[in-house]
């Protein structure tokens, strides 16, 4: 089953808490600084977000997960972006990223994207076969009670044009 | 705190806008990543605090604010946090606001349970990197061409300082022999 971005509106964040406080969906976005609880959410949300957008199955709209695009820089066209699903659904997650990157450097006139990703994760450039490692920060993140790295990874627009007619 | 060079306080109200004069100086503005386009007076005020753990104004031994220190992003399930530092426009020994940001940095690690405390610096400030390095600042990301300005991109570096490393330089070079 196919999955589609759908922009979040301010009540869909308790669905979107809901799905981020389960046990299976972390966000490094929204658990940056703990576990959220739901007064929070929606500043951190909010925060420097510039599209939020909900993961939904095409069809029956099932919400099953969030991402989004934020610390967008217009004059640098620097741009963060991160993206979840829950783990019925972890086969869909490159396809998903790919809507979301196709958005960025579509729509927002994006140079550079980053993403982090902690551990033994995939960055979620891992489809795009000329994205950078930029850096690891070493025991940077508490994750199922040990420190992990975390990895910076960056996905530029040529790389991902290139991509693109590679794949055309 | 208190040594013979410098001073830091907690800032006071009124030290807002001081904070706000220095960030409309060109070159603090750049220092403080106001890159593009300085912040309004509401936008100062209303933003200073945003993410702030803690923070505080660098004086001279004669108490005029050279300097300003900042922690932010702390996150204290993983046990870091991030710190910055601008130089006032005023201040004409820059080596003063560094011994002011050693002594911020030494605070935090010994006021909060922080094991690493990160920096940013952009390439195109290689004296503060540099200083970083030779106080056991370890290089762990270098974000390629992420800042554009004055016509050519900076890289972003990003620094750690560790608990370990930072007691480990800390300690007196000569112990007494057992």
């Amino acid at each position: 089953m196919s999955l589609e971005l759908v922009p979040a509106l301010p009540e869909d964040v308790v669905s979107i808490y809901s799905l981020l406080s389960g046990p299976h969906v972390g966000w490094n976005r929204a658990n940056d600084f703990g576990p959220p609880n739901l007064r929070d959410i929606r500043g951190i949300l909010q925060t420097s977000c510039i599209a939020l957008y909900q993961v939904c199955t095409e069809g029956d709209d099932e919400v099953v997960g969030v991402c989004s695009l934020f610390n967008f820089q217009p004059t640098d066209r620097t741009c963060w972006m991160d993206c979840t699903v829950v783990p019925d659904f972890a086969g869909e997650l490159p396809a998903t990223v790919a809507q979301l990157v196709g958005h960025a450097f579509r729509d927002w006139d994006v140079r550079k994207l980053y993403a982090i990703s902690h551990g033994d994760e995939q960055s979620l450039f891992a489809a795009f076969p000329a994205h950078q490692l930029e850096g690891i920060l070493r025991d940077r993140w508490w994750d199922n009670w040990r420190f992990v790295d975390r990895h910076i990874t960056a996905l530029t627009v040529d790389a991902w044009k290139a991509h693109a007619e590679a794949s055309f | 705190m208190r040594s013979s060079m410098v001073a830091l306080r907690p800032p006071q109200p009124d030290d807002l806008e001081l904070l706000f004069g220095w960030s409309q100086d060109r070159l603090v503005a750049r220092r403080w990543c106001f890159y593009h386009r300085l912040p309004s007076r509401d936008e100062f005020a209303q933003d200073f605090f945003a993410g702030v753990l803690t923070h505080a104004i660098i004086e001279s031994r004669d108490g005029v604010p050279i300097g300003y220190a900042m922690a932010y992003n702390a996150d204290f399930r993983s046990e870091v946090c991030s710190m910055g530092s601008v130089i006032g426009p005023t201040c004409i020994a820059p080596g003063m606001v560094t011994l002011g940001s050693v002594r911020f940095l030494d605070g935090l690690f010994r006021d909060y349970n922080f094991r690493q405390i990160y920096l940013e610096v952009y390439g195109h400030n290689q004296p503060v990197a540099d200083a970083l390095r030779r106080r056991g600042g370890q290089l762990e990301a270098v974000l390629q061409d992420d800042l554009f300005l004055d016509g050519q991109f900076h890289d972003l570096q990003i620094f750690v300082v560790t608990r370990e490393t930072w007691l480990e330089r800390r300690r007196p070079a000569w112990r007494p022999p057992a």
